[in-house]
């Protein structure tokens, strides 16, 4: 039986620290286990391939960015200008993780907006999704 | 002529004597060789590290003592495989990924088990 959620968090950014207590709450109230990784600055996170998506802006790159990163400066650009339009945010990445009893399953969420007004069915949304889940997990 | 012989012959007589009388000198004053071999230092035991030990229960376990610390860690050994089928690596999990503003649209359920259908077929397909 596995049921877990992890956060994926950035030790720095402010919509992790608003989302790591909710989630917390949530998580003991339907009692599953709750893990939270802090990732630094060149650790790759769940849905990564490497470190050079993190940065979302081809100026910094040119400017401050590692070898990896302007090495792929060319071919990620065009991407990395939409990312900035849509405001695409890097953390916090929420992954609830089960086992169906024939494989391991991933639900992986980016991105958190505290202020805006679709928070607040996220969060509902996320609870009927464990509260769901943990019948399915734990009804054998 | 004779005197000469004579002379010679006891002389290489007497030379040969004292050499040889000197030789044996030389033998008894020889100093008795010895072999100093370096003393082999018997390792010492280990004080800190891992060490296998058998516990009360007659189960194989590892122990870790710390260095500095007075740290002691005791690992039992698994004898068999974990009987949970979630941490066999065999296949990949699947994932399925959303960003903030699907996972709080009205529809994000619905999406959940659209996508999960898929890949159960992606997955049928490749295995």
């Amino acid at each position: 039986m596995l049921l877990e959620v992890i956060l994926e968090a950035d030790p720095v950014c402010p919509r992790c620290e608003k989302l790591e207590p909710i989630l917390r709450r949530i998580c003991n109230d339907l009692n599953i286990p709750f893990i939270v990784r802090y990732l630094g600055n060149r650790a790759v996170a769940a849905y990564e391939e490497s470190v050079a998506s993190r940065t979302f802006s081809p100026e910094w790159i040119e400017k401050y960015g590692l070898p990896e990163h302007k090495k792929s400066l060319k071919k990620i650009e065009p991407i990395l200008r939409y990312l900035q339009r849509i405001g695409a945010q890097t953390f916090p990445i929420v992954i609830v993780r089960w086992h169906d009893g024939v494989r391991t399953k991933e639900i992986v969420i980016r991105g958190f907006d505290p202020d805006s007004e679709d928070a607040k069915s996220y969060l509902s949304n996320l609870y009927v999704l464990l509260k769901t889940l943990r019948k399915v997990v734990y009804r054998r | 002529m004779v005197y000469s012989i004579f002379y010679y012959a006891s002389e290489a007589l007497t030379r040969a004597l004292v050499a040889f009388i000197l030789k044996i000198y030389e033998y008894m004053q020889r100093r008795k060789r010895v072999i100093v071999r370096k003393k082999e230092e018997k390792e010492k035991a280990p004080t800190w590290g891992f060490f296998t030990s058998i516990n009360p229960y007659g189960e194989r376990e590892y122990v870790w003592v710390g260095r500095s610390t007075n740290l002691i860690i005791s690992i039992p050994e698994l004898t068999g495989r974990l009987p949970i089928k979630a941490h066999e690596t065999a296949r990949p999990p699947t994932r399925l990924y959303f960003t903030f503003k699907e996972a709080a649209s009205k529809d994000w359920f619905k999406e959940i088990e659209w996508l999960a259908e898929q890949a159960e077929k992606r997955a049928g397909k490749a295995g």
